[in-house]
Order: C-alpha cells, then sequence, then structure tokens
C-alpha cells in the first residue's frame, strides 16, 4: 500500500469512527491528559495498526480497542511545564440549548461524564461499551474478558454509579 | 439519574466533530511522511539512546586513571556501570519496540503496559544505585581524609536524595500494583 492509499484509507476509517474516538478521549481526559493529546496519541496508533489489522476482529472492536488502550496507558510525559487544556462537553456535543430540556439533558450528561470519570480505568472502558450499546459478547472480545464477567461488572458499575448520583 | 434511559439515548448525542477534522488532516499527512512517532517509539528510543551513552563509560574509564590517578579499582566500577546500564536499557528498549499491544484485548494491553511500568521504574533504581556507588567511590578518591566537612555535605546529600527518590520510586510502584490489582480482579472475577 502506497502512502498515499494508506493516508485516503487512514482519513475513511476516522471519518467514519470519529464520534467513537471522540467519546473514548474525552472520558478519559483529565488535568493530566489533556483530550487533543489522547485524540492525537490514538490516531497514530490507528495509523501504526493498520498495516497489522489484517480483519480477524471487525473494524470496531479493533477501533474501540486502540483507543481504549491508548487513554489508559497513555501518561505525561512533558513534566508540569506542557499546560494541558480540558475540554468542556459542550465544545463537543451539539447543543441545541434552545429548548429546556435539551439542557436538561446536557446537564444529566455532564453529570454521568463527571461520575464516569471517577471510575477505574477498566470500568470506564466498560461503562462506555455499554452506553455505547456494544452486545455483552462483543464487550468481553474488546476487554478479553468473559462475557458473563461482563455482566456481571456492568452490574456492579450502575449499582456503583446510581449510588454516587444519589450521594 | 436513571442509567437505561441514559443509555437510550446515549446515541443521539450530536458531537462537534467538525472541529476535529483539521486536526485529523494535519496528523495524517505528518504521519504519511513519518514525522510523527507514538509515545511508545519514543520511549524506546529514549532508552536505546541510554544504553549507546551507558557504552561511552567504559571508553571514558581508562581517563579515570590516567588523567585523575584515581585507583584502578574506581575505573572498574565506573565502565562496569556503563555496561550493565547499557545493556538493561537496549534490552528495555528492544522490548518496548517489539510490544504491539495496542489492538490487543484491554485487559492484555494493560498487563503488558503495567509490566513496561513496572520494569522502566527497576530500571530506574538500578541506575540509581549504580550511580551512587560510583559517584561515593569517586568522593573517596578525590576528597582530602581531613576534610571532614566535605565528607559530610556528601552524607547529607546522600540523606536527602536517597529518601526522595525511594518515595517516588514507591509511588510509582504503588500506581502499577494498583492497576495490576485491578486486573487481577478483572481476571478471578468469573461468574
Amino acid at each position: 500500500m502506497t502512502s498515499v492509499e494508506k493516508e485516503k484509507e487512514f482519513l475513511a476509517i476516522t471519518d467514519r469512527y470519529r464520534e467513537v474516538v471522540a467519546k473514548v478521549c474525552y472520558l478519559y481526559s483529565s488535568a493530566t491528559a489533556s483530550f487533543d493529546d489522547l485524540y492525537q496519541e490514538v490516531l497514530i496508533n490507528l495509523w501504526q495498526g493498520m498495516e497489522s489489522f489484517r480483519g480477524e476482529a471487525k473494524m470496531s472492536t479493533w477501533i474501540y480497542r486502540t483507543a481504549i488502550n491508548t487513554c489508559i496507558t497513555w501518561h505525561r510525559r512533558n513534566g508540569r511545564h506542557g499546560g494541558s487544556t480540558t475540554i468542556k462537553l459542550e465544545d463537543i456535543v451539539f447543543d441545541p440549548a434552545d429548548t429546556a430540556s435539551s439542557a436538561a439533558m446536557l446537564e444529566e450528561y455532564r453529570e454521568l461524564y463527571r461520575l464516569i470519570s471517577l471510575l477505574s480505568p477498566l470500568d470506564k472502558a466498560l461503562i462506555t461499551l455499554w452506553l455505547d450499546e456494544k452486545p455483552y459478547d462483543e464487550i468481553a472480545r474488546i476487554m478479553g474478558i468473559s462475557a458473563s464477567n461482563v455482566a456481571v461488572r456492568i452490574h456492579r458499575i450502575k449499582d456503583k454509579l446510581s449510588r454516587m448520583a444519589a450521594s | 439519574m436513571d442509567l437505561d434511559e441514559l443509555r437510550n439515548k446515549w446515541q443521539n448525542i450530536n458531537l462537534r466533530v467538525d472541529r476535529l477534522d483539521n486536526d485529523t488532516r494535519r496528523i495524517a499527512s505528518e504521519l504519511a511522511s513519518g514525522r510523527v512517532r507514538t509515545a511508545q517509539t519514543k520511549l524506546a528510543n529514549f532508552h536505546y539512546r541510554t544504553a549507546l551513552v551507558g557504552l561511552c563509560l567504559p571508553v571514558l574509564a581508562p581517563m579515570i586513571v590516567t588523567v585523575m590517578h584515581f585507583a584502578l579499582w574506581v575505573a572498574v566500577i565506573y565502565a562496569a556501570m556503563g555496561i550493565i546500564l547499557a545493556i538493561l536499557n537496549f534490552l528495555f528498549a528492544r522490548k518496548i519496540a517489539r510490544s504491539d499491544y495496542m489492538s490487543m484485548p484491554v485487559v492484555s494491553a494493560l498487563t503488558q503496559a503495567v509490566d513496561i511500568r513496572k520494569r522502566q521504574k527497576q530500571l530506574q533504581a538500578v541506575g540509581i544505585t549504580l550511580g551512587i556507588i560510583v559517584i561515593f567511590s569517586l568522593f573517596t578518591q578525590a576528597l582530602d581524609p581531613s576534610s571532614k566537612i566535605i565528607l559530610l555535605g556528601m552524607l547529607v546529600g546522600l540523606g536527602v536524595g536517597i529518601p526522595i527518590g525511594l518515595i517516588k520510586y514507591r509511588r510509582a510502584i504503588a500506581l502499577a500494583r494498583q492497576l495490576q490489582d485491578e486486573l487481577k480482579s478483572s481476571l478471578t472475577n468469573d461468574v
């Protein structure tokens, strides 16, 4: 594959799955891992992995794995002098704020994102995949655990989030 | 908060991904021209460079005897440190470069990442220990035995530096251990 062909294919893939990557990067972004840093690193890893991806798994499985693995294993190496820009939910969510219900919904999602940010890295990945309506067997393939393990953990995470929201 | 209801509406979130389009195209262009490296590649290159620096120490070691007129055993320790660190850094760099865990299942990838993080900290600990031994050796040769103030200063420096280094090392290992514990609970929670 020539460089031009690879670039074209890469842009087609990222165009199709950019929302997935953006959601994952937003969930894992923090003061020490800026959204832009994570997003760039995910793209780089997707580029590197393109040639070794031979279609053994679904494309979406590969995208989710790469994005989540990049975010989970990221740690900032630039020291304290590199300023991190934290991104707000409004920066990436289209907010038709002319209706009260949309504003209320945005507020609920902001709270949900805040609670999810308090979860451990693996639980964050699980709840993200669940919210994206991935079936348990696909979540199991992405995570590398059994489907029954996925069901148990998601049930516990939902309970935990509900308790955190109530308190 | 009704999570199941939120889940139903989660797919309806409209993301402003157009702001990412310019970034994506710029990054794609840089990737196609080979100007960008992953964080993993940068880490591997850092340890390859460190290995090269280590290989310089045996080359410089004879000067400790011929120019500085120190004892031979100090030069031997200096050279040995360089060779040990060069070998360890080279092996570690190769391990990192050969790890292709980004597209692995998440738990497997995290296992590898934790392993690499722990080995990195162990390598740093070995480097610091060898460095202290070499510095101590050089000081014993350089100092006038009657100059107690300099000896005292050296001991104070060691007394302050070692605890700080140990604290930083323990914090890094604690993080790796926390991730590892979480991995274990993921793998043993099968129903």
